[in-house]
């Protein structure tokens, strides 16, 4: 807990910073609205029905997506990572795909599925695949080979070995990847909703501020909020982690 | 996964209330989703909306918020939404190339004096109309209500356009940039207009209401041939419902706490700012307006007609 806590002190500092800029008059206070502002509105939108609908859809957006994507990468991941000749006969085509940005495939998604949620959560699904699928396969890699042949030494059927050297290997990286996708995943569904437009959701509350208005705390209240959830998920899969895979050292080895 | 997709009214998607509704008014379509765009204009359809007056016509009207009236119009071409918001030139745009089978259905606003102007600053090089020429103007883009509208009041007083700078921004961003001096002067509606005198003590140069402009339809909402053929009923209870939205707008003080709510205006400035002219019923003369100016400005290549894009009006 006392990380959690140094983390908020930053987080503090910050504010201070952007409170002292504002007040100070180095930028106009309507243009953008101080800490002080913001955080009161904030407090405000939370007895909003609307906005909590906003976040909710968001929240639940994301937490599909994510979903979607561990169930999809792992096994693809897995896949790509046991069958060499399948990971470079289909390493052009994920090198190609891979670096192409969601919110570049609104327009398409628009077209083919629609505008409802199943945009961002396809788009989200779309960005938060690749970290997980490359640890996975990364993760295969990097098995120490004593550990396989071992096992086979003594006779492990190759399901057996998979699932009890394998996977508990893998499992950490996998999770480190799933840690970086929650964040790619959430980027991908606010921007969906700012971009697109959306029925709900915490980026179509932002888009509607900033489109429409001359609200620019409502503005900084949406993104403020975004950034809280993030932080919270990230903290959250980090606690999740740290207690699940007391054995690896992967997470202090990854970059985060 | 699906099953929880599926009971995720919370995500915003398909309502499992569809069923409900009290469609027995004989509409053939009794709920409709329509896209909008966080506007001043969009007050009488949601004094319709929180008044109850769809729902007394059998209707239900189910909102989608868009960015602009482009991506508005794009939801209704991809099935999306039924009615699209927004302002009139990307329909005629869409409807002269081929692009989709635009039809009007309700009108929305026209310019009234005071709701939309070219304003520049304190500090700004332009004093009077006739200093617009060479300068950097901001619009929201180019071929939009903004441009044209500020090429055809121009090009009233004789000014010369051809040497303009268009600097297009976003509208919250433009006091901003007159403060700064990155634009000159700059194309500003309601609520905008009063935030910019407010912020950036901007001032009107000339106002969009008049000369060739004056009265001049601004935004709509249109939808597609197929849907208007298909749902003649469901259209008629819309456009009554608007109709007598539009009448009851008359009163501000219904208006505008619908303004703070949807617009995101804050209360002050939509104490103070100047609507624009709410109307429903389309004209085919006066829209003719439009696809003359885009033809007048370039935009167009070729003359075309309002009058059978214009969906039948009830009432």
């Amino acid at each position: 807990m006392p990380r959690f806590l140094r983390a908020l002190a930053g987080l503090a500092g910050f504010f201070l910073v952007w409170e002292v800029i504002v007040q100070a008059g180095l930028v106009r206070k309507e243009f953008l609205p101080p800490p002080s502002v913001v955080l009161v509105t904030i407090f405000e939108q939370f007895g909003e029905t609307q906005f909590i609908r906003d976040l909710i859809a968001t929240f639940l957006a994301w937490a599909i997506a994510l979903l979607i994507a561990v169930a999809i990468a792992v096994p693809a991941g897995l896949l790509l990572g046991s069958i060499p000749g399948l990971r470079t006969a289909t390493a052009v085509v994920v090198e190609f795909l891979r670096p192409i940005p969601a919110v570049a495939l609104i327009p398409l998604v628009l077209l083919l599925i629609g505008g409802g949620p199943e945009a961002k959560i396809t788009l989200a699904v779309y960005a938060s695949l690749w970290p997980i699928m490359f640890n996975t396969i990364y993760a295969l890699g990097e098995i120490d080979p004593v550990l396989m042949e071992t096992a086979k030494a003594c006779g492990t059927g190759k399901f057996r070995t998979l699932t009890s050297v394998a996977l508990p290997h893998t499992a950490p990286f996998v999770f480190t990847g799933v840690r970086l996708s929650a964040n790619i995943a959430l980027i991908a569904v606010v921007s969906t909703e700012f971009l697109a437009g959306a029925k709900l959701g915490i980026g179509n509350f932002i888009m509607q501020a900033s489109t429409g208005s001359t609200r620019f705390d409502l503005v900084l209240a949406g993104t403020v909020v975004v950034g809280a959830l993030g932080f919270l998920i990230n903290g959250g899969l980090e606690m999740i982690g740290r207690r699940a895979f007391r054995w690896s050292t992967v997470d202090r080895e990854a970059i985060s | 996964m699906l099953a929880t997709l599926g009971a995720c009214g919370a995500l915003g998607g398909e309502d499992s209330s569809k069923a409900s509704g009290g469609g027995d008014g004989g509409l053939e379509k009794p709920k409709i989703k329509v896209a909008l765009l966080p506007v001043v204009d969009l007050a009488p359809l949601r004094l319709a909306q929180e008044g109850g007056y769809f729902k007394a016509e059998g209707l239900e009207v189910e909102a989608v918020d868009a960015p602009s009236g482009q991506a508005s119009m794009t939801k209704m071409i991809g099935g999306e939404v039924d009615i699209a918001f927004s302002t009139y030139m990307p329909f005629f745009v869409a409807k002269s190339k081929g692009a989709a089978d635009i039809r009007l259905v309700a009108d929305s606003v026209s310019a009234s004096p005071k709701s939309n102007a070219v304003v520049t600053v304190p500090a700004s090089p332009v004093k009077t109309i006739n200093d617009l020429a060479g300068k950097k103007i901001a619009i929201t883009d180019k071929n939009t209500a903004s441009h044209l509208l500020t090429v055809s009041v121009m090009k009233d007083h004789g000014v010369d356009t051809s040497k303009v700078q268009w600097v297009p921004m976003a509208l919250p961003n433009i006091s901003a940039a007159l403060l700064s001096g990155q634009v000159d002067a700059g194309y500003l509606p309601e609520p905008f207009l009063t935030q910019a005198s407010k912020v950036a003590g901007a001032t009107p140069v000339v106002d969009i209401a008049t000369g060739a402009t004056q009265d001049f339809p601004l935004a709509g909402f249109g939808s597609l041939g197929s849907f208007v053929d298909k749902n003649p009923k469901t259209l008629a209870a819309f456009q009554r419902a608007m109709a007598k939205a539009v009448r009851d707008s008359a009163d501000r003080s219904k208006i505008e706490p619908l303004i703070v709510k949807y617009a995101k205006v804050d209360a002050e400035t939509a104490s103070l700012l100047t609507l624009p002219t709410f109307g429903s019923t389309l004209d085919p003369r006066r829209l003719q307006r439009v696809p003359d100016l885009l033809l007048q400005t370039g935009v167009l290549t070729a003359k075309l007609d309002a009058a059978p894009m214009l969906a039948p009006q009830a009432g």
